[in-house]
């Protein structure tokens, strides 16, 4: 006597929508995954920028529009906002900074000795003061007295566009707006200074 | 008289001593945060942070609440040097996302419950027997009776 259920067994099987489901989940492990080690290879900083300027590729600067902190050499009033893209047609010198870097308190002198230089010859000394008190900014200008113009970011967006890892950095950007030589990231030096001078030299007598 | 001396005398025991209604440096840096290394003010000691809680001693000593305080400091350095968003404007949506999501899963909870109950129906329910089957099964248990 046959004493099983008579009921054929119920086939085992994966239905469409469970299917579904598990390749979303086993695609969305994946792809964390796949972050998690791209994290980990790629370097925590590219620089695009001195790669490009490696390659000869002479890179457009950052555009950037800051309100100004300190007037001077033509760039001012103080509050104006201005854009880096305005001055083209001069050699621009760069340089981001904060009241709180000791390195930044080093390169002043240097800074403003190319400014007393070159200025007058129409280059543009331009500091972008980041991450700062106004009140401090403003009394390390006066501290180094300092004759060339400042803008000001609170934020680190500045930073981010020129892809700084810390302060000081500095930046030189020809009449045409593009970036031939490296920047100098971190404090300038005499050295550095002598650099910069050989290029705007040059470029000056174009 | 004496009612109105104990009473004031009372009321000045329960009240906070006075030291403790002013603003403290403290107070206003844990709602800040530090713009170079993103901690909580209040317990960072970057160089920035220093100068920034010095600000806020001068301002306090200016008589500037903690509000205004605040502002000049988004003012400086923009909306993410507060600890937490504001509970206005875009800010508030860093506050509603999370509870918004909570309802959203509790209303989810009996939609996926019905799904999973379709996935695993109970075991069937015994077909009713057949005359047939009936009439053997009495039998049977006349039998096991006897």
């Amino acid at each position: 006597m046959d004493e099983t259920d008579p009921k054929p067994m119920e086939t085992v099987g994966w239905s469409r929508g469970r299917v579904i489901g598990i390749s979303l989940g086993v695609s969305l492990a994946a792809a964390i995954v796949a972050l998690l080690i791209i994290g980990l290879v790629k370097p925590d900083q590219e620089f695009t920028i001195d790669r490009s300027i490696a390659e000869n590729k002479a890179p457009f600067a950052p555009e950037v529009t800051l309100p100004v902190l300190r007037a001077g050499a033509g760039v001012g009033p103080v509050g104006a906002n201005v854009s880096l893209g305005s001055l083209r047609g001069k050699p621009v010198v760069v340089n981001l900074w904060a009241s709180w870097c000791p390195p930044c308190r080093n390169e002043a002198p240097i800074l403003q000795r190319i400014a007393t230089t070159y200025e007058p010859k129409g280059v543009v000394v331009l500091g972008i003061n980041v991450r700062d008190l106004t009140v401090d900014a403003n009394a390390f200008i006066d501290e180094f007295d300092l004759t060339f113009p400042s803008l000001r970011d609170g934020s680190d967006d500045t930073e981010q566009r020129f892809e700084a890892t810390g302060l000081p950095e500095t930046f030189i950007i020809d009449p045409d707006g593009k970036m031939r030589i490296l920047p100098i990231r971190g404090e300038l030096t005499a050295a550095g200074a002598r650099d910069i001078a050989a290029h705007l030299d040059e470029v000056l007598a174009r | 008289m004496r009612r109105l001396v104990v009473l004031a005398l009372l009321v000045s025991l329960l009240g906070p001593p006075a030291s403790a209604l002013a603003l403290s440096v403290t107070e206003v840096a844990q709602e800040l945060r530090c713009v170079t290394c993103g901690t909580p003010l209040d317990v960072s000691n970057a160089p920035v942070a220093e100068r920034m809680k010095a600000q806020i001693a001068v301002r306090i000593g200016q008589g500037a609440t903690k509000d205004q305080i605040k502002d000049e400091f988004v003012r400086e350095f923009g909306e993410q040097v507060l600890a937490t968003p504001r509970k206005s404007g875009f800010g508030l949506v860093a506050w509603l996302l999370p509870s918004l999501a909570v309802v959203a899963g509790l209303c989810a909870i009996p939609f996926v419950t019905r799904t999973w109950a379709k996935r695993n129906p109970s075991a069937p329910v015994a077909a009713a027997l057949s005359d047939e089957d009936a009439a053997r099964l009495q039998r049977e248990l006349d039998a096991f009776e006897d």
